[in-house]
């Protein structure tokens, strides 16, 4: 089990990706994630906990739009 | 008081609106999509519910798809002006509200483009779509028309519309202003690109909210600007839907009562509010047709869906004055042109106005008959 962030650029995104993964029995929450340092501006992320192929995979395949997934 | 000028807005309001409205001040009064703690969160995720429910309503591809704005003619005015560029021809009907002839005048006067108007047949749709055929031409890049009439209750074939549009690849808007929640709409079904509507008409919302709902198949370009809580530090508008049309904070209050609005109408079933409604606008029609002295514009035994409106004049008496008389007997209605100028050149009311009844699901067949047996004392 690990702790994927998925960055993205809306909230309306972050709540999609959230409920996509609730419905496949993931667990996951929003967060604000301002990333200004890295030029981003202000966002949002969704952090899931499991699985980490059946999280990206879940996400990629979706067609909702992510800025990036990194596993912390 | 009858209150029966729900075309203009509804009233009264479903209780769970109330409801919704009044503890949306309470429990969802941060900003959302704009912090991390969790009240804004909490407004976020109701709102994009009501995102959900309103892509769900109208079969629309998802929840980003919807865009909330202030009002329904703001939603008009981001698909013509966003949409539209030099050189385009755009078709709409004879039944327009000035929501869309209003923005479409602009740009023709500005040089930008042009347009024409087809003849909606009251009766026959076939002789609708045969207009438009005919007035198609090589640059027609949007054909935009209202789902029904706010003045004369008819519809226009938004479904063979659509077909016709997906067939020459031409991008569709439809206004469903007097339609939305009360006449279904299915914009993947009927192809319809963007779904234009207020919140505080029969999807039971309050005033101060509407939405444009796309197909995700072209983005519009933005009319206004701002802040949208995300990718801030570029100075260009975000590019994705729904952030794109949705500068500056939106009006939560009214979003959520319009999801309220639509729980109501999902509780009571849509086809039921519709059998209602139509059901008292027969009993208007049967009754004052029979009065000599009343002069009505639609046989409504001839249509077989119609917005739930009914307009009529005195014969010799202006619309206005007899709507005051009827105020002064206790019955709310709207008179005028109704901000249709086509739809009553086309009706030959153009220099009277017509009156305009529009019951709700609220209203009782008393309340009808009480404006039946008033009408005809006046008459």
């Amino acid at each position: 089990m690990s702790e994927i962030q998925i960055k993205v650029g809306s909230i309306t995104n972050a709540q999609r990706i959230k409920k996509l993964l609730k419905q496949n029995g993931i667990k996951a929450s929003i967060q604000r994630s301002s990333n200004i340092k890295r030029g981003e501006g202000c966002g949002y992320s969704v952090t899931a906990t499991g699985y980490t192929d059946e999280i990206t995979e879940l996400v990629k395949h979706s067609k909702i739009k992510y800025l990036k997934m990194i596993e912390i | 008081m009858i209150y029966l000028d729900n075309a203009a807005t509804t009233y009264p309001k479903p209780k769970s609106v109330y409801y919704a409205v009044q503890n949306s001040l309470k429990e969802y009064y941060a900003n959302p999509g704009r912090a991390g703690y969790n009240t804004s969160l909490k407004t976020s995720e109701i709102i994009f519910s009501t995102r959900e429910k309103l892509a769900d309503f109208f079969n629309a591809p998802s929840a980003e798809c919807v865009a909330f704005t202030g009002n329904c003619t703001l939603a008009v005015n981001i698909v013509i002006k966003g949409l539209l560029e030099k050189g385009d021809h755009v078709l709409c009907s004879d039944l327009e509200h000035n929501c869309v002839l209003r923005p479409l005048e602009k740009l023709k006067c500005e040089g930008l483009i042009s347009y024409e108007t087809f003849n909606t047949d009251l009766y026959d749709k076939t002789n609708t779509l045969l207009d438009i055929k005919s007035k198609l031409r090589a640059n027609t890049k949007l054909i935009i028309c209202t789902h029904s009439s706010n003045v004369f209750s008819v519809l226009n074939p938004i479904s063979e519309i659509g077909e016709l549009c997906k067939q020459r690849d031409i991008y569709f808007a439809v206004d469903a202003a007097q339609s939305a929640g009360v006449i279904a709409a299915d914009m993947q079904k009927m192809n319809i690109n963007f779904l234009c509507l207020p919140s505080h008409k029969s999807l039971f919302g309050i005033m101060g909210a509407g939405a444009l709902i796309t197909d995700s198949s072209v983005l519009p370009n933005t009319l206004i600007e701002g802040g949208t809580g995300s990718a801030s530090l570029n100075l260009l508008q975000p590019d994705f839907m729904p952030d794109r049309l949705e500068s500056g904070t939106l009006a939560v209050p009214a979003i959520i009562s319009m999801g309220a609005g639509i729980d109501f109408i999902n509780r009571v079933g849509m086809k039921n509010i519709y059998s209602h409604e139509k059901d008292l606008i027969l009993e208007l029609y049967n009754n004052l047709k029979e009065i000599s002295n009343i002069q009505m514009y639609v046989d409504y035994n001839r249509l077989n869906l119609f917005s739930p409106i009914l307009s009529f004049n005195i014969k010799d008496s202006d619309s206005e004055k007899t709507a005051r008389l009827l105020a002064e007997k206790g019955l709310e209605v709207r008179a005028g042109i109704h901000c249709a100028p086509l739809a009553h050149k086309k009706m030959g009311t153009h220099n009277c106005g017509t009156v305009r009844i529009s019951p709700s699901f609220f209203t009782t067949k008393n309340d009808i008959n009480y404006t039946i047996s008033t009408i005809k004392k006046l008459a």
